[in-house]
């Protein structure tokens, strides 16, 4: 049971759609549906997906609302994701900034014209 | 197994209140591009920017910390220009980062544009190497806490 366990939380890491999914998931819980709409894949087939991740531990879904949304397991991959949260944080960083930038040349260009 | 493991990719969308042409040159001209590039605390000196908007062409800047004046300098290259749509620039690996490509698309929104951001990139050995100590940590935990508990 236990090796079973690891085994599944290995595999389900394996694929970049369901990478993708967890990625999706980071960002904030959501629903079968949500998930589905930016991969142009089948409801079913994105349900198959989660149903692995779900047994790999790496999600759980609520029980009680009647959509049941999917909610992220962050700690076994933390470890992993170190690196690409500092991409993240790198992007998100500079855009607060550029959407800074873009204010000020709209300010200037009222005075100007 | 490594290689499965150290690939990882993100998609970030942002609005800006500012019409595509206006966000584009914003994006590709060094004297805009040294106002925001680089997180809080980071600046990047006009000086240190060359920026040949063409596919193949360079992509060079130098981040210095607010903080301690530690340099990070970036050589990466344009892999695809289609202005004012589309960014594509990526980087090899050096000095311990890992290869890595951003995709830059601009929607017009009007008043308004668009930029979603997808990262994909690569884990260095080194990296790699600490990310794998953080999993397998993680996985002892994993372990300890079924040893623990049984099979839940």
């Amino acid at each position: 049971m236990r090796t079973e366990q690891l085994d599944s939380t290995f595999a389900a890491l394996a694929d970049p759609t369901r990478r993708a999914i967890l990625a999706r998931l980071a960002a904030g819980e959501a629903t079968v549906t949500e998930l589905a709409e930016p991969f142009a894949m089948s409801m079913p087939a994105v349900s198959k997906h989660l149903k692995v991740l779900e047994r790999a531990g790496l999600i759980t879904r609520a029980r009680t609302a009647q959509w049941r949304p999917c909610r992220l397991e962050p700690r076994p991959l933390a470890g992993a994701a170190d690196w690409l949260e500092s991409y993240r944080q790198f992007f998100e960083g500079s855009y607060d900034r550029l959407a800074e930038h873009l204010r000020e040349i709209h300010e200037r260009g009222r005075h100007d014209g | 197994m490594a290689e499965t493991m150290t690939h990882r990719e993100f998609t970030l969308t942002h609005v800006f209140d500012a019409p595509r042409e206006v966000v584009w040159k914003a994006w590709t001209e060094p004297e805009q591009l040294a106002r925001w590039w680089g997180p809080e605390g980071i600046s990047t000196p006009l000086a240190t920017i060359e920026m040949d908007v063409r596919p193949g062409g360079r992509f060079r800047l130098t981040m210095v910390s607010d903080a301690d004046g530690s340099e990070f300098p970036s050589e990466m290259e344009f892999r695809e220009v289609t202005r004012p749509e589309r960014l594509v620039f990526g980087w090899s690996e050096q000095r311990g980062i890992g290869a890595g490509e951003v995709t830059v698309t601009f929607t017009d929104l009007g008043d308004k544009t668009e930029l979603i951001t997808f990262f994909a990139g690569y884990a260095t050995d080194e990296m790699a190497a600490a990310a794998q100590a953080g999993w397998t940590g993680q996985l002892a935990k994993l372990r300890d806490l079924l040893a623990g508990k049984g099979s839940r």
